[in-house]
């Protein structure tokens, strides 16, 4: 299915009424004046005739045709994208140039045909083991063409996907997996940090039911479980899927504090990868792609690039070299990665003799992406950047900035809504601030159906209209674009990795030596943000820096270990004692005050 | 102290490994750190130790012996 995009009914608009030559895409109508009522209704029968859709005239909300971004939404769900499931969309494009390659990763490449039939064959193994609609599923894997099979297999049956961070150590991990309630697996020995028989015996002590676990190490024969269990599909029966049946479960923490599963909708992903491939790439493009696939850039990247038609690759290596060598190739138009995987990339030797001419689009997201770097990566590379930005209790993608825009536009701002999002600026109150000043960023539309088994957590960052507060700080740039400026919330980005310092936080507290601790980040040239740990060791006690990370390593993933701990004799407090993060955040900047700093602790 | 023993201490201080760990470790990942968390070492090293660290000689400085050779070496 092709949906429209905002784009097409701006033209619309200017060809209706001629006078008209400014038509901002996500303004209102009604905040701008730029149509009356009467206009408006003028619209509906202009964009009846020209997108081939019949609206009920009896019972129309004007509020569905404020902007044309809202209008291309409305259209697009008429046309039936509101009941799009990943099901759909993926019989849609297999069927198109069935003898094209549809996916390589490494040096295997599948056309749409092979795909087809493989991820057809998977599903009817997965039912024959008893994975069926609603079934949560978890994946221990490293990047590899099982997990995009399987990906494409559950999400075919209507099964959940349930992907694991393979960085997390084993707690955490079976935490999550405790609270996902899955009790089917889809592994490898070894992915990452993770080994499987240690989580499996971790979780069986724990009480917790395995019902399957299907294996890709391959025997002495060279095929796995995995291989194995794929049948003959012709005789599968598929129950019905909607697109508003929840397609995956991906945890954003997990681990100290209460896991956070973030609980997708098909038709939500479905047309996010639509629009966005609409967006930022076409079928004559070859896409390619490094994300972990458990990691929402990872399986949106896949399922956006998909979306394409085109042939999409991915590689396993995350090593710089090997990155700009497949880059160098120039067999892929389009890469999307993070602002630290750039800033590794400009910063090493190898892009001097790196080819870039083959790539014509870059599209960067998963935390912010500083002018600076925007310009280092246009300039080093030729072509335009694609700003974009989301989160996942949005499905990931929010806004981004569009082809064409102004080279302000794309190193200031992470553009604008895509078609299906509003959003506003709100203070504290959740009112919204005036145009141009700083506020919480609120986003309604492909939000998440809520957090997995926890309305408590959901309630707190979604009010009863649809809007979800996303702790980013934003403001309008302009009139339509927005930059981010900061964070409301306690989370740092280090290195593309969303870590809330409460997770660490706690782990310093069960120190018995520890009387308080407070994790706070600090700009990094690379990292965009490294971690900062203060802590105030107990009066009479004895620590070292060296005991804490010692402990905290042996609690936390390894991305989480703090990248520097000082020893302070007592926090800076606000009212009521609670720690003011601001004050140690500009310590971690500047330096700690001399009648604050501990150099042992005794 | 030598250059080698201060960044021995200084390393031995940021993570808390102990000597023998320092020379005897296979990999930074055994003993717990992320590949990233070498970008954050090397800004400490070069405000503290006045050297230049090339990235790019960073995705062969894979343990902490070859850490301290090379920044030793400079």
């Amino acid at each position: 299915m092709k949906l429209i995009t905002e784009t097409e009914v701006v033209e619309l608009i200017k060809k209706t009424f001629p006078d008209i030559n400014d038509v901002p895409a996500t303004m209102s109508f009604t905040q701008s004046g730029l149509l009356t009522s009467l206009d408006i209704v003028t619209l509906i029968f202009e964009i009846e005739t020209e997108f081939d859709v019949h609206f009920d005239l009896e019972d129309l909300d004007l509020k569905l045709f404020d902007s044309p971004i809202m209008i291309a939404d409305t259209v697009n769900n008429m046309k039936g994208a509101a009941s799009l499931t990943l099901r759909t969309l993926f019989d849609e494009i297999c069927s198109k140039d069935v003898s094209q390659p549809a996916v390589t990763f490494d040096d295997v490449t599948y056309n749409y045909s092979d795909l087809t039939e493989r991820v057809h064959r998977l599903a009817a193994g997965f039912i024959n083991e008893g994975i069926k609609k609603g079934t949560h599923t978890v994946i221990i894997l490293d990047n590899c063409m099982e997990y995009i099979l399987s990906y494409f297999a559950l999400f075919y049956i209507g099964a959940v996907p349930v992907p694991i961070n393979t960085r997390w150590n084993p707690a955490e991990a079976v935490k999550v997996i405790k609270d996902s309630g899955a009790s089917y697996f889809i592994a490898r020995e070894h992915s990452g940090k993770l080994r499987f028989s240690q989580l499996r015996e971790m979780l069986e002590n724990d009480g917790v039911t395995i019902d399957r676990v299907i294996l890709c190490d391959p025997d002495e024969s060279g095929r796995s479980d995995f291989d194995r269990i794929a049948v003959d599909d012709t005789e599968t029966v598929l129950d019905p899927l909607s697109g508003s049946d929840i397609a995956m479960i991906s945890y954003t923490s997990g681990t100290t504090g209460t896991p956070k599963g973030v609980m997708l909708r098909h038709s939500d992903i479905a047309k996010i990868s639509l629009y966005t491939q609409q967006i930022w790439t076409d079928e004559n493009d070859q896409p390619f792609s490094i994300a972990p696939l458990y990691s929402a850039q990872g399986f949106l990247s896949l399922l956006i690039n998909f979306a394409t038609g085109s042939r999409f690759k991915m590689i396993s290596s995350f090593n710089t070299n090997d990155i700009l060598r497949e880059i160098s190739k120039k067999n892929e138009t389009i890469f999307h990665t993070q602002p630290t995987m750039w800033t590794m990339l400009l910063n090493s030797r190898a892009i001097n003799f790196a080819d870039f001419s083959g790539l014509n689009k870059i599209v960067v997201s998963g935390s912010l992406c500083s002018p600076e770097l925007a310009k280092r990566i246009e300039e080093r590379l030729g072509c335009d950047l694609l700003n974009a930005y989301g989160l996942i209790e949005g499905t990931s993608v929010v806004t981004m900035t569009r082809y064409g825009d102004s080279e302000e536009v794309r190193r200031n701002t992470v553009g604008r809504p895509i078609p299906g999002v509003e959003i506003k600026i709100v203070d504290e109150n959740r009112k919204p601030v005036p145009h141009g000043e700083i506020g919480e960023l609120a986003i309604r539309g492909y939000v998440m159906a809520g957090y997995y088994n926890n309305e408590e957590k959901t309630a707190e960052i979604t009010d009863d209209e649809g809007w979800l507060y996303t702790g980013d700080l934003a403001r309008y740039y302009d009139k339509e674009n927005i930059s981010i400026v900061g964070r409301c919330k306690d989370m740092v980005i280090r290195g593309g990795y969303n870590v809330y310092p409460s997770d660490i936080e706690e782990v310093i507290l069960q120190i018995p030596q520890v009387q308080t601790a407070a994790v706070v980040g600090r700009p990094h040239d690379v990292l965009g943000e490294e971690l900062i740990a203060f802590v105030v060791v107990r009066a009479g006690e004895t620590l070292s820096t060296n005991d804490i990370n010692r402990y905290v390593f042996q609690h936390l993933a390894n991305y989480k270990l703090p990248d520097h701990i000082y020893l302070i004799s007592d926090m800076p407090a606000i009212l009521a004692g609670k720690i003011d993060k601001k004050v140690l955040s500009e310590w971690a900047v500047n330096g700690i005050p001399e009648d604050k700093q501990i150099l042992f602790a005794e | 102290m030598d250059i080698r023993e201060k960044l021995t201490g200084f390393l031995s201080e940021r993570y808390g490994w102990t000597d023998e760990e320092i020379k005897e470790a296979e990999s930074f990942e055994a003993l717990g750190l992320d590949s990233l968390s070498l970008y954050s070492l090397v800004t400490e090293c070069e405000e503290k130790f006045g050297v230049k660290v090339d990235t790019d000689d960073m995705t062969e400085i894979d343990t902490p012996e070859k850490f301290i050779n090379y920044i030793a070496g400079k």
